[in-house]
Order: structure tokens, then C-alpha cells, then sequence
């Protein structure tokens, strides 16, 4: 028969209550799943606008009047569509004064449908002049980008040298790119011929979106880098004194609105946390201190019995460790079910940029949650605890006849 | 000597006035002997047994297990001394709820780890105390009876020198009475100090010394072996 010890009497006390442990073992469980889940998430978003502030090597991005908007879904949120405007009104851009690199770009989507093995975004990007794309690329893919051949993003999935087919025609892919936590990994990439192609393809099928569109003559953005020693601010000025009826969207505007969103966000998720952390150890230590209060007369009796202060405390914070150990690891466990395998959903359902964290990261974070989370118990049982070691026993064991 | 109680003295304060719980109590108990001490309620009875458990401090004198002084001794010494050489019974129920009428039996043996086989020893126990089919049963399904032979047991679980046993008979039955006081002269035969506090007077034939604690004054009005 297996012996009696000080965590075989918690676990009897703790079950002599069932619903009140289960009440704590949720609440702790809670507080561990909103550290844990909270922290991956703010994590997962802080690395989703580094890695976009990372990718972005243009300072400047340029679009139809109203396309602002699409241009940030697309970078940010995956969301596929398409805008043209005048190439002539793009080749004069890199005369500008103050400009110092500009690349056009061509965007198209796919569909749905049993022409496309899968709806992506394409952007289809000048080799000549591109300064954003293919340095990118070359931590992946050596060389460059032939005709034909698709760099396709993190999400999608397919291996190197496989195909893909879009508007029933096969591409092989080149390399699949490294996440990024943004829409670029819901995009494929591919030199202005292929895109060309592809568009041709598309018109052949009679999609409505290639009418009254000459990817000879229009392009979709325009990327500027700013020339040293000028201002963003100064070099907009400049290209909207010399063209008219073109979208100019700073990319640090645009990286300042996702950073205070985020910002914001982050902040909120550390208040609740914090006001959490604080209910769930007032709460445990006030039930905790009813616990021991109704047990006076039991604990003293088992110091009667030969018990030193020091069992009587393990017995103490042995029952608020096993509630905090279960609530811990319960809420981690659960957290980790919901935010891992859904994080494509959490990341459209927050339309922020959202880049899960390495291994060892995530494990820190595990570790790190879990302390909290089990350091709550014993620090709530502290004040019960202190009482019962400062009481005198014969006195209580009087006081409770 | 086994004990040894000298000088005893214990002030408490109630309402900013000191009054003596015990004062100036002097007695000895050596292996084997069944004492018994009487008194009304509120003569100090508990608080004498609880001073001897070390579970309070004298204001005064001294308490002497086996010739060891229990003052400056720490938490863990004392805690020790009192879960392997003492069998404290406390007054009124006091089997924990939430265990087994064997694992309430076993549960001084946690503290000192002294028994090889301590659930045999408790079985043993618990059958010569004459409740061996209740070693499952929770405490609510007792008798007072019971629960008084289930207290006993504990107490003898780690072969202790000493019993003290506070008012072991205070809320039992006339017939529960005197088979719980013939166990204790049993355990006292077998090698075992028994020190009883009771305030009846009907134990006089069971005990070897009787002593009669009145308003913290303790005297001797009855000696068996001195007799014989």
C-alpha cells in the first residue's frame, strides 16, 4: 500500500472540495492561457511588422488616385487585386530630383476557378530596374529569375521544382520564399515577361479583369528609393509637382499606422494580463485563507501529531502548487492548441502583419508563462500560510471546540 | 525517569490581567505508568498535557523527556520528540475528515518515517483495538466509540513512550468509557506511560497515580503502587 505524504494529504484536501479546486484550477488556467496566448500573439505580430519593415526596401510607393488602400491589403493582408495606371506616367518618375532608384511593378490575380491551381497575387517586377524583389530573393535563389519561372510565397504550398498551373498553363517554381508573416507570403513573383504571359493566358480565357488593360503600356506601382540627403516628404513634393492624378504612400506612414495599432494592441493584451494576474491572486489567496481558516482545528491537530511548522506549510503550498501546476500547463495546453494551429486564421482575422517566432522563442515564452503561472499559487498561499505558522496550536485546537 | 514536570508554570492574559493556568506543577511518570489527572473544567488540565506535547511554552519550569529538557529546543526537535516519543490524543474529535480510518492511523508515521512497514502496523492496530473492518471508512461513519479506538491507534502508531491522553473519554457512553479506559491500562501494562486528563473521578481503579489539578495547584490524592 502506498504511504501517506505531505502531497498525497494535498491531494486529499484538494479533493474533499472538488468544484472549489476546479474553480481554481480554471481560474489559474485562464490567467496561463492569456500570458501565454497573449504573449505569443503580441510576439508573433512584433516579428510580422519587423519583418515587413525588413522586406521594404522602397521608401516611397506609388499608385492610382484610391489604390491606397489596396496597396497596403496586399503587402499586409494578402488580399489579391489589381490597379494600373500610364507607364508614361511611371517613366518619368525616375527623373525626378530626389529619386534616386524607381522600379515599376505589374500585379494580377488569380481566380478560383479549375483554370488556377490556387487564387494568388501576382507581382510581376522589372529585373533591370527592381531594387526591392530580387535582392530578397538572392538569400533564397541564386541567379536570376528566368522566364517563366515563379518565386512563390511561404503559404503556398508547393516544393521547388514543382509546377503550378494558373489560366491552364504550368510554371515551374524556382523557390519558395522565407515567411514574412504578411501578404507577400500569399504572393507569387515573377519577371515582367511571365506576368505578361500570364495576363495574355488570363485574357485567353476571357476574363473580364484583362479588358481595356495593356500590360505593354500600364504598370500597377511605381517603388521609389530616396536619393541621400533628401526628405521623403521632399521628394512626394517633387513627383506630385510633376505628375498629377497618382497616390504617393510613404512606407514609414504606412509602417507608423501598423506600429501603433500594434502598439496599441500590445498595450491592451499586457493591462489584461497584469489586471488578470492581479484578480487571480486576490482571489486565490482570499480562498486560500478561507481554506486554511476552515481547516485550523485539522492543521493543528496534525502538528499535535508530531508535525513540524515546515510540514504543515509544504502541506499548504503543495495544494496551491498542484492548483497552479494544473491550472498552468491546462491553460498553456489549450492555448497552444488554439493559436498554433490556427494562426493563418488569427493573423487574417487581426489583418496585421503575423510571424510566428522560432522554437527556441516559443519555448522561452512557454517557460516563462508557466512560472507565472505556477509561481501565483504558492505567492497567494503566502498570507495563509503565515497565519497559520504564527498561530499556536493548543490554542487553536481549543478555540475550534 | 521518563518525565519529569518541574516547576510548571503557565500565565495567560484575559482581559489585561494575568491569571496562573498552572502554578508551580510538579510530577514524574516512568515507563508503564497510568496516571490520571482530575479536574473540574478550566483547571488547566489541557494546558499541563500541552506543555508536556511541547506544543506550548511554560512561563516557568520545565518539562523533561528522558532526562532532555524541551525548552530551547527548536520547532523541528520538539516536533520530532513529540511524533516519536509522545502519543498526543487531543479532547473532542480530531481524525481528519478528509482520509481513511487507516490513513488517519498512519498519518503520525509520515512525519518521522520511522516504521518499515507502517500499514501492517497500523492494520495490527487497528484489529486489536477491535474496528479492523472500518480501516476503509471514512470518520463521519463512526461511532464515537470508534473514533476514540481509531485515535488510540494513531497515538500508538510510532510506539510512543508516552500517551497523553486529553479528556479521551469526555463525550463517550458509560460502556465506551470503561473499555476505552481498560485499552489505556492495557497500553500502561504493556510498557507505555499513560497520562490521562479526565474530569471524572471513576478512573481510580485503572490508574496507578491519581492527581487533581485545581486552579493550577496540583496534588496527589491517589498511589496505587505506593500503596502496594
Amino acid at each position: 500500500m502506498k504511504e501517506l505524504g505531505s502531497a498525497d494529504l494535498a491531494v486529499k484536501n484538494l479533493k474533499r472540495k472538488p468544484f472549489r479546486t476546479a474553480g481554481l484550477i480554471i481560474l489559474v488556467g485562464i490567467l496561463s492561457f492569456v500570458l501565454f496566448g497573449g504573449t505569443i500573439l503580441a510576439v508573433n505580430l512584433r516579428n510580422g511588422l519587423n519583418s515587413i519593415k525588413s522586406r521594404f526596401g522602397a521608401d516611397l510607393m506609388i499608385v492610382p488616385l484610391g489604390a491606397n488602400s489596396d496597396m497596403e491589403n496586399i503587402l499586409i493582408k494578402g488580399e489579391p487585386n489589381y490597379f494600373y495606371f500610364d507607364k508614361e506616367l511611371a517613366n518619368g518618375i525616375a527623373q525626378i530630383q530626389g529619386v534616386e532608384k524607381a522600379s515599376s511593378q505589374f500585379f494580377l490575380t488569380s481566380t478560383s476557378q479549375d483554370c488556377c491551381d490556387i487564387p494568388v497575387q501576382f507581382i510581376g517586377f522589372d529585373p533591370n530596374t527592381d531594387f526591392t524583389v530580387q535582392p530578397w530573393i538572392k538569400n533564397i535563389y541564386e541567379g536570376n529569375v528566368s522566364d517563366g519561372a515563379l518565386i512563390v510565397g511561404n503559404d503556398i504550398t508547393v516544393e521547388d521544382g514543382e509546377k503550378l498551373k494558373f489560366f491552364d498553363k504550368t510554371y515551374p517554381v524556382a523557390a519558395k520564399l522565407e515567411e514574412t508573416g504578411t501578404g507577400i507570403d500569399q504572393t507569387v513573383f515573377a519577371n515582367m515577361t511571365t506576368l505578361k504571359n500570364l495576363f495574355y493566358a488570363a485574357k485567353e480565357k476571357g476574363f473580364s479583369f484583362t479588358e481595356n488593360i495593356d500590360p505593354d503600356n500600364m504598370v500597377s506601382t511605381v517603388l521609389v528609393k530616396v536619393a541621400p540627403g533628401f526628405e521623403a516628404d521632399e521628394v512626394i513634393h517633387n513627383i506630385r509637382a510633376n505628375i498629377d492624378g497618382l497616390q504617393v504612400i510613404k512606407t514609414k506612414n504606412m509602417m507608423t499606422d501598423i506600429s501603433e495599432n500594434l502598439g496599441a494592441f500590445i498595450w491592451f493584451l499586457y493591462i489584461f494580463a497584469a489586471m488578470l494576474l492581479l484578480i487571480v491572486l486576490i482571489v486565490l489567496s482570499v480562498v486560500f485563507s478561507i481554506t486554511v481558516n476552515e481547516r485550523k482545528k485539522e492543521l493543528s491537530v496534525i502538528r499535535a501529531l508530531g508535525a513540524s511548522k515546515r510540514y504543515v506549510l509544504s502541506v499548504i503550498f503543495k495544494e496551491a502548487l498542484i492548483v497552479s501546476i494544473s491550472g498552468g500547463l491546462a491553460g498553456t495546453i489549450l492555448s497552444s492548441i488554439l493559436i498554433f494551429p490556427f494562426s493563418t486564421y488569427i493573423s487574417d482575422s487581426i489583418g496585421l502583419p503575423y510571424l510566428q517566432p522560432g522554437v527556441g522563442t516559443v519555448i522561452l515564452i512557454l517557460a516563462a508563462s508557466l512560472l507565472i503561472s505556477i509561481a501565483v499559487g504558492p505567492a497567494a498561499a503566502i498570507n495563509s500560510a503565515v497565519k497559520i505558522s504564527k498561530s499556536e496550536t493548543y490554542l487553536t485546537m481549543r478555540e475550534e471546540e | 525517569m521518563l518525565l519529569k514536570v518541574s516547576d510548571l508554570t503557565k500565565e495567560y492574559k484575559r482581559g489585561g490581567k494575568s491569571f496562573a493556568a498552572l502554578n508551580n506543577v510538579n510530577f514524574t511518570a516512568k515507563t508503564g505508568e497510568f496516571i490520571s489527572i482530575v479536574g473540574c473544567s478550566g483547571s488547566g488540565k489541557s494546558t499541563l498535557l500541552s506543555i508536556i506535547a511541547g506544543l506550548q511554552t511554560p512561563t516557568d519550569g520545565e518539562v523533561f523527556i528522558e532526562s532532555q529538557p524541551l525548552s530551547g529546543l527548536t520547532d523541528k526537535e520538539i516536533s520530532l520528540i513529540r511524533s516519536t516519543k509522545i502519543g498526543y490524543i487531543p479532547q473532542g474529535q480530531s481524525l481528519l475528515s478528509n482520509l481513511t480510518v487507516i490513513d488517519n492511523v498512519c498519518l503520525p508515521y509520515v512525519f518521522t518515517h520511522n516504521a518499515d512497514d507502517v500499514k501492517k502496523r497500523a492494520s495490527d492496530l487497528i484489529m486489536q483495538l477491535g474496528i479492523g473492518e472500518l480501516s476503509n471508512c471514512y470518520p463521519n461513519s463512526l461511532s464515537g466509540g470508534e473514533r476514540r479506538r481509531a485515535v488510540i491507534a494513531r497515538a500508538l502508531i510510532n510506539s510512543p513512550k508516552i500517551i497523553l491522553a486529553d479528556e479521551p473519554t469526555s463525550d463517550l457512553d458509560r460502556k465506551n468509557t470503561k473499555e476505552v479506559i481498560e485499552i489505556f491500562k492495557k497500553i500502561a501494562v504493556q510498557g507505555t506511560a499513560v497520562i490521562m486528563v479526565t474530569h471524572e473521578n471513576d478512573t481510580q481503579s485503572y490508574s496507578d497515580f491519581v492527581y487533581e489539578l485545581s486552579e493550577g495547584t496540583l496534588r496527589e490524592v491517589f498511589g496505587n503502587k505506593l500503596k502496594l
